[in-house]
């Protein structure tokens, strides 16, 4: 390692940049304040949330505008298993989990098969369906009252129930969607997609399934709104229909617009900046927050569309000194896969 | 169900039919001329109504407004929504027209939220009664009434339709929109000049839109911020339901879905009358996605 001074380099930085988030991580935990704990929880679920879309809007190329769809059976199968007793906690999560996957199939399927803008508009059908079952099916939802009074998590007879212990469930959900995100990207489905998204003709053309591929990216968004829906629903104790209107759909797209399509890190920060925005409006007026959220992404599509992450010094700061840095290596392998593509 | 409450909702279908081809058509104008869906689109129809509202005011017209001033209200509600709609393809069409077409989506979709909340913001955040002058029973068929207001909507719809027929058909404008929708390249090629089309399209799209929200606000009596998606998703499912680009795709789908939501109320709470309107967008779009009046297939969807 000592005689490779450039990989030498990277690994210093990359153990820099690791023991920095760790740092900001613990901030919250270390100060104790019940707000700043309850903020950052918040922060970890939109994380996931927009790491999870990024998958499919960034990656796949796919304008999913009922994402929160997902989101929304987490949060409800969660509490509706939970208020019946019907399983254990940790069964229910498996089961709200397949009913995501079986939805995500359901529309996904009919979905991928036309072109990218119907895809928009059918999933903004989907969303406003879930969302007028989640208000109109009173029985089994609450109504507009929505649902409350289920159990929380409980592992190995551990009740967890308190603001820390959500951040830290938080915080664990997004690690592990960040680290399987950066497998699966780097992974064939991960370059398919990336191959999809900018020439679905090359795509069929090398082979891809080009139907499969996007269903696929669909699903693996979905799982990650189920998981980070379930998460919010033990945090928040109720689930009511209006957390899972069209403008929560249009808040997740604004984070990762944010966080410019496709990154993770930018994704994951894009939706920590959407907390910090929304909580600074509760304090100001929220009622302008469509108007900066929209105009936020219509910025960041016509000047920036690298997002908000800076990109280039991210680049420089981990890859400056390595001519063949990871990315490089990662578009050499991507034209190796699919040749005739540069 | 009995034959008289089958007959009476044929007609409330007909009557929300209306409405839908009115949204619908500029849906399928723009499609047919780009290839592109403008959500943006769904604001304007917000802006008509409050355009409507704001002349009726200003004019203190409250309960029972003149015709005068009604059609008045309804001609500046178009050159508002005309005007908006040519700003809309100056943010989004024209800067992104060579990037990929999602950011074109993505970029409309925020344009959609931008110019709702501006409405929440300058305008107003609670819903607003538009007057309409013309809520005498014109006459009663199965034993419902039809109001007047619905007739000009029956008429509008019907009237509209053909005369964008007509312009995309016979004009030299709908020419070269048709050029453009076929080979966008080759008609610059050949000396037409693109962004001028481009935005007239849009201009005209905007107009219909603001049109319809205007005439659709005072007929329904009420039009708040943020009314746009659920109304603008079925006036999509009209045009889908058609088959979007097809010029007569918008009336056949608008009325087509009027009758399905309506006879949905047959079997079904009122409630559930938009999901059952999603479920066709769903539906047909999986089943059929050139819309029900296509004998070809084409590769568009």
């Amino acid at each position: 390692l000592i005689e490779n001074p450039i990989k030498c380099g990277r690994y210093c930085r990359n153990s820099i940049l690791a023991i920095g988030i760790i740092a900001l991580c613990a901030v919250p935990l270390l100060s104790g304040n019940l707000f700043w704990l309850d903020v950052a929880s918040d922060m970890t679920i939109w994380a996931v949330l927009a790491v999870g879309l990024n998958a499919v809007l960034g990656w796949a190329g796919l304008l999913d505008l009922g994402f929160i769809a997902f989101f929304a059976i987490g949060g409800y199968g969660y509490a509706i298993l939970s208020i019946h007793h019907i399983f254990n906690v940790g069964i229910a999560v498996v089961c709200v989990l397949a009913m995501s996957l079986i939805a995500a199939v359901i529309i996904g399927t009919p979905s991928v098969r036309v072109k990218s803008d119907y895809l928009a508009i059918m999933t903004l059908g989907f969303g406003e369906i879930v969302y007028l079952a989640a208000k109109n099916l009173t029985g089994l939802t609450g109504g507009v009252n929505g649902l409350f009074g289920y159990s929380a998590l409980t592992i190995f007879g551990v009740s967890l129930d308190s603001n820390t212990d959500f951040y830290l469930i938080g915080l664990v959900l997004l690690t592990v969607t960040c680290i399987i995100g950066f497998l699966v990207r780097r992974s064939r489905l991960g370059r398919s997609w990336i191959l999809v998204r900018d020439d679905e003709l090359s795509a069929r053309a090398a082979g891809i399934r080009v139907r499969r591929v996007k269903l696929l990216a669909y699903m693996y968004g979905s799982v990650w709104a189920t998981l980070a829906g379930i998460l919010f629903a033990l945090k928040i104790g109720i689930v009511s229909p209006e957390s899972f209107s069209f403008n929560q759909s249009f808040y997740v797209v604004v984070a990762v617009v944010i966080g410019g399509m496709g990154s993770i890190w930018g994704a994951a920060l894009g939706g920590a900046v959407y907390i910090v925005i929304s909580e600074a409006l509760q304090g100001i007026d929220p009622t302008l927050s469509g108007l900066i959220y929209s105009g936020l992404v219509l910025l960041f599509i016509l000047v920036r569309p690298d997002g908000l992450f800076p990109r280039r010094l991210f680049e420089r700061l981990f890859n400056g000194l390595n001519y063949n840095s990871p990315n490089k290596a990662h578009i050499l392998l991507y034209t190796q896969s699919f040749p005739g593509k540069t | 169900v009995d034959l008289h409450s089958f007959l009476s909702e044929t007609i409330v279908g007909i009557v929300e039919g209306s409405t839908f081809v009115l949204i619908a058509l500029g849906f399928s104008l723009i499609y047919g001329a780009l290839g592109l869906i403008n959500f943006a689109q769904i604001s304007i129809y917000t802006v008509g109504g409050f355009t409507l509202w704001e002349v009726l005011k200003l004019f203190q017209q409250g309960a029972s407004p003149s015709l005068w001033v009604y059609a008045v209200g309804i001609l500046i509600a178009a050159g508002i929504g005309g005007l908006v709609g040519a700003s809309v393809a100056g943010v989004t069409w024209l800067p992104l027209r060579r990037r990929s077409p999602l950011s074109l989506l993505v970029a409309s979709l925020a344009v959609l939220v931008l110019i709702e909340n501006l409405l929440l913001v300058l305008v107003s955040p609670s819903p607003v009664s538009v007057a309409d002058p013309l809520q005498a029973t014109a006459f009663t068929l199965a034993g419902v009434d039809v109001t007047e207001s619905d007739v000009l909507l029956m008429v509008a719809g019907i009237v509209l339709s053909v005369v964008t027929v007509v312009l995309i058909q016979k004009s030299r404008f709908g020419w070269q929109v048709r050029a453009i929708a076929d080979d966008n390249v080759s008609a610059e090629l050949i000396g037409i000049d693109v962004r001028k089309v481009v935005f007239i399209a849009f201009a005209i799209a905007a107009g219909l839109a603001a049109i319809a929200g205007a005439l659709i606000s005072s007929n329904y009596g009420v039009v708040s911020y943020d009314v746009g998606i659920t109304i603008g998703l079925k006036g999509f499912t009209a045009a889908v339901l058609g088959g979007m680009g097809n010029l007569w795709g918008a009336l056949v789908g608008g009325l087509a879905l009027g009758l399905i939501a309506a006879y949905s109320l047959l079997f079904l709470p009122s409630q559930w009358e938009d999901a059952v309107v999603f479920a066709v967008l769903i539906l047909v779009l999986a089943l059929r996605p050139t819309g029900i009046l296509s004998t070809v297939s084409t590769d568009r969807a």
